[in-house]
């Protein structure tokens, strides 16, 4: 069949739904279970498909997984099972008929947008892939996925669990992107990157309204596009699901699509076995054309965001590697994911389009912490990540949850890391980065160099990698030890380019290392490498200097056309006045700063007090009276929330400070106590826990914090691991007040001696005292006052070394 | 996109639109969810205003709708097109006289939520502002609607009652995943519910309007609600909340 595949029009069937609907199934029930109920009305309905041509039919089978399937006393292979034998059933004795698997989404969000977490998604896809191969499915087909981290599950799932082929199709809105946010080229360059067979669109809306959108598909796809619209737009005359325009209508709209490069047609909502027969008929004789094949694009993305290579200077923001950065590595060993993402935005905000990702080190798990990293900084930017770690379990399962089509960083010539990162990035659908260096470390000459991308480039080609997903890295010696080496790295790029469609990679910093000023002979090289056809220089966007390269070498490439963003961001620093605010003043105390809320003001001021004052006495004499206030005004009702949360952003500014002095003075912070904070299980509101953990942090207190919908058994083992007195759980709604009470429950069995305060928006002291926890904290506030009794209060105030 | 004027009752429809001038926000509701005051701090009430303009700019008045005929009222009401069930007094009380009910969801879309998740990760207190302008306009949104509905209604002779919430009363949030299957939400317009309940992406709402052929008193607002006593948003005289 897919052999056939670029040669004929393949014919899927049309709705179910809408037929099953014709015939009384009441919204609610669930269709799936008509496979056992009334298997003669499914059966009748493939046939019809049958008759109408469809050449393949797709089992009954969109919802049945475990999670809709859990109150219907039927499990999973059983429904499944059924689905696939009735269509098979359906086609049996004709020639050239075939039975999709029919896989739809699971019906809620993924973690992190959602609760599900990924490895569940995958688990349920692939009960049901289990079942359906089981019962002799031909292929697997994904279909109706608004979310793209659901479409990288149910492939995956499928890839492990059989060597069927897949074809997945996703729904878009009018305006070219899925519900959570994926674009037409993000999703072309992450599925087929993944391995699919054939992808596309579905549902969604009529074929008129997808014309657009399956332009743009065919422009990206170098593989089979499918197309199953729905029978127009639902018509509002009627009750149920009725479309607005006829069959013929219908297959004038495909036959368009057609014409320009699909080459699998189906139907969605609201069609019918007409709406199959017309199409048809209106190709019979007809080839796809072969010019559908779009060009294979050099790109990355993340699930809503894709960056391609060739297209200018792409940046590739190093930073996020602890590798002598005393801060970040105390933020890894910690779990302060807050300043990684904070890291993170700082480099995304300076013009870096992609970041690299590092946790090795020594005394850290690297595989958990790197997942972490990934997982923190994908949740709340939509910048690309490359994953950077020699650590091949590590690398894997970052690849793995990894939402999108990263860069894995990296593989070289050496055997041995060909044979182990190569189908990792076949698998997960990632660019690679290649090393230029084998058994016999990194070469002198230019020459040995393009020979080691040549092994390396013909090896991913064996495992069906082609070169547009790798990057080169032609590595540079560093200046003060191989001076005479250091050009023909930049000769490299320009032979490796001549030879391949690869895109050239290439950290600069490593050229000025042992040599005073650094950053001199970093922009001097960023620019000479930039100029030699360089394509991603990794380099850290926050200095000045690397921007001002960056920024010049544009214009001068001709990339920013007429100047304008050189222009522009110069008549900025020119221009505009500096207007003096209060917090610029000189006179102004640390003390009125945090009272104030003059965050910008904070960091500044606390450098300057260090100065001539330690860090405990700035801390006793500005911090803390300076919390205390306002939190006393607080209470009379002086000030209100936002500015309470305001000052303790503000303070945190200054104890950020004070922790690079002391971590550069080789001291530790000592805490008032450790307190451990959670949002429960099922719960995704964490807001109120994180000003909790603010306010919390800011008198001092070592705050483990979990984050959202924490599983019982993590509050437990993670509150015995870190030996912690109190616990602090949240919960915003009613149903999860239950999985509250549970967590509570299971402490108290646990770690008897452990106390637990709660908040939350539905809580009271009633429903507090209720559900068995010893504090209700009804604010952020009453939290500190809470932590004061159980540490007892003389702590605080002598909390550093 | 459908035109208004092909609005008829007694239907399924779903719509995906900007949000605009129809939308004129009470900013005291913003104020009383951060339980702040206008005028207090010239700054955060700036902030406040920036984050009313980010809600505009990364939010969608998504909506759909569709009637359901009542089939029993006992022991709990059931439909003649759908298996939902509706059980407890609260809707019962709410909804009497009326012989179809209106299920409605209401979502401001995907990119909201994930604004208000990186400044909660970013900056706290602008991560929290936005968060309360969001709710203020989801509440505006669902306003909208059954105003657009009532006004239908009332021209063709019904009567609406005032708008009904799973998790108000006694109804249970349980209900969430069979409405949303009803109205055929994700499709519509991408909404989905978890297995607590919590509908995502947030700021999103469903809800249940009565359509009767006579207007009945029916007690609503804060003394209908569950919260009632205890709920720190509430004041006297005033019916919306951030439930």
């Amino acid at each position: 069949m897919l052999n056939k595949l670029t040669e004929e029009f393949l014919f899927f069937d049309g709705a179910m739904g809408t037929m099953l609907q014709q015939r009384g199934l009441k919204a609610g029930n669930l269709p799936e279970l008509m496979n056992l109920h009334s298997p003669d009305v499914i059966f009748d309905i493939h046939r019809q498909y049958v008759v109408a041509g469809a050449q393949i039919l797709t089992s009954n089978t969109f919802g049945a997984h475990r999670l809709k399937l859990k109150d219907s006393g039927y499990g999973v292979e059983e429904v499944v099972g059924a689905g696939v034998r009735l269509a098979r059933e359906a086609v049996s004795g004709e020639k050239g008929r075939y039975v999709a698997l029919g896989l739809g989404p699971i019906g809620t969000l993924l973690s992190p947008l959602g609760t599900l977490p990924f490895e569940e998604a995958i688990d349920i896809f692939k009960e049901q892939i289990e079942a359906g191969v089981k019962a002799g499915a031909d292929l697997i087909l994904i279909e109706t996925i608004s979310d793209l981290y659901e479409a990288k599950a149910a492939i995956i799932a499928a890839k492990e669990k059989s060597d069927l082929p897949v074809f997945c199709t996703m729904t878009f809105q009018e305006d070219g992107r899925t519900f959570t946010g994926t674009d037409v080229l993000t999703m072309v360059n992450v599925l087929q990157s993944l391995g699919v067979d054939a992808l596309g669109v579905n549902c969604s809306l009529g074929p008129s309204q997808l014309q657009p959108i399956v332009s743009e598909i065919l422009k990206y796809s170098s593989i089979p596009v499918m197309v199953s619209a729905n029978a127009g737009l639902p018509r509002s005359g009627n009750v149920g699901a009725a479309y607005d325009i006829t069959a013929e209508e219908y297959a004038r709209e495909v036959f368009k699509m057609a014409q320009r490069g699909v080459s699998v047609i189906g139907g969605c909502c609201g069609t019918t076995p007409e709406y199959i027969r017309c199409i048809r008929q209106l190709l019979s004789g007809k080839r796809p054309i072969k010019a559908a094949k779009g060009q294979r694009i050099s790109a990355c993305s993340s699930s809503t965001e894709t960056v391609v290579f060739g297209e200018g200077v792409r940046v590739i923001g190093e930073r996020l590697n602890p590798t002598g950065k005393k801060r970040l590595q105390d933020a890894l060993s910690s779990g302060e994911m807050d300043y990684i993402v904070r890291e993170a935005i700082s480099q995304k905000d300076t013009g870096s389009h992609v970041l690299n990702v590092n946790a090795g080190l020594p005394d850290l798990n690297e595989k958990e912490v790197l997942a972490k990293m990934v997982t923190e900084i994908q949740s709340v930017l939509s910048i690309p990540l490359m994953i950077d770690s020699s650590n091949i379990e590590a690398m894997e399962s970052a690849l793995r949850l990894y939402n999108g089509k990263p860069i894995a960083n990296s593989v070289n010539g050496k055997q041995s890391s060909l044979d182990a990162v190569l189908p990792l990035v076949k698998k997960y659908g990632s660019m690679v980065v290649a090393l230029t260096v084998d058994e016999e470390g990194v070469p002198r000459t230019a020459q040995k160099r393009v020979e080691i991308a040549t092994k390396i480039i013909e090896e991913a080609k064996k495992y069906g990698i082609p070169e547009e997903d790798i990057l080169v890295d032609p590595l540079v010696l560093t200046a003060s030890a191989e001076q005479e080496n250091v050009m023909e790295t930049l000769r490299a790029i320009a032979l490796i380019k001549a030879k391949y469609r690869v895109h050239v990679i290439l950290g600069i910093s490593n050229v000025s290392y042992g040599l005073p000023e650094r950053h001199l002979l970093n922009s001097t090289y960023l620019a000479m490498a930039l100029a030699s056809g360089l394509d991603a220089p990794i380099v850290d966007s926050t200095r000045k200097s690397v921007r001002d390269v960056l920024d010049s070498f544009r214009v001068l490439s001709n990339e920013d056309r007429g100047g304008e963003v050189y222009i522009n961001k110069r008549r900025g620093s020119i221009h505009v006045p500096v207007r003096k605010t209060m917090a610029q003043q000189e006179d102004i105390d640390l003390r009125e700063i945090i009272v104030k809320g003059l965050k910008e003001a904070a960091a500044k001021k606390t450098q300057e007090l260090l100065k001539t004052r330690s860090p405990l006495e700035v801390v006793n004499e500005s911090i803390i009276p300076a919390l205390d206030l306002v939190g006393e005004k607080y209470e009379r009702g002086d000030v209100f929330l936002p500015q309470l949360i305001r000052s303790a952003e503000t303070s945190k500014e200054a104890f950020e400070v004070i922790k690079k002095t002391l971590l550069r003075e080789g001291l530790q912070k000592q805490s008032a106590g450790k307190i451990l904070l959670a949002t429960v299980q099922g719960d995704i509101h964490d807001l109120g826990k994180n000003i909790v953990k603010l306010i919390l942090e800011n008198y001092g207190y070592e705050i483990i914090d979990l984050g959202k919908d924490v599983p019982v058994e993590t509050v437990v083992q993670r509150a015995r691991e870190e030996e912690v007195n109190l616990v602090g759980l949240s919960a915003l709604m009613t149903t999860t007040v239950l999985s509250m009470e549970e967590t509570i429950r299971a402490l108290q069995k646990e770690i008897p001696h452990i106390r637990v305060m709660v908040g939350g928006a539905v809580l009271t002291q009633e429903y507090a005292d209720m559900i068995g926890a010893h504090y209700y904290a009804k604010d952020a506030r009453e939290g500190v006052e809470i932590a004061r009794e159980v540490f007892g209060k003389e702590k605080h105030e002598d909390h550093i070394d | 996109m459908m035109k208004k004027s092909d609005v008829q009752l007694s239907l399924f429809f779903s719509a995906d639109e900007p949000i605009d001038e129809r939308f004129p926000l009470k900013k005291e509701e913003i104020y009383r969810y951060m339980r702040f005051r206008v005028g207090v701090d010239r700054k955060i009430d700036r902030m406040i205003d920036e984050c009313l303009e980010e809600v505009r700019e990364y939010s969608r008045f998504k909506y759909v709708y569709r009637t359901g005929e009542i089939d029993s009222l006992q022991p709990d009401i059931t439909f003649t097109e759908s298996s939902i069930r509706l059980p407890g007094n609260s809707i019962r009380k709410h909804v009497r006289g009326a012989r179809t009910l209106i299920f409605f969801a209401v979502s401001l879309g995907v990119e909201i939520h994930r604004r208000i998740d990186y400044h909660g990760k970013t900056d706290l207190l602008r991560g929290f502002i936005l968060d309360a302008c969001a709710t203020a306009f989801v509440e505006a949104c669902c306003d909208e609607l059954h105003e657009q509905i009532r006004a239908e209604a009332e021209e063709k002779g019904f009567y609406l009652t005032s708008r009904f919430s799973p998790g108000y009363g006694d109804l249970p949030l349980s209900v969430q995943p069979s409405i949303l299957s009803y109205l055929n939400a994700f499709r519509r317009i991408g909404l989905y519910v978890s297995d607590s309940f919590i509908l995502l992406p947030r700021k999103s709402v469903t809800g249940i309007m009565g359509l009767g052929e006579e207007k009945k008193e029916i007690k609503s607002g804060c003394t209908a609600c569950r919260m009632f006593g205890s709920c720190p948003f509430s004041r006297e005289g005033e019916i919306d909340c951030a439930q």
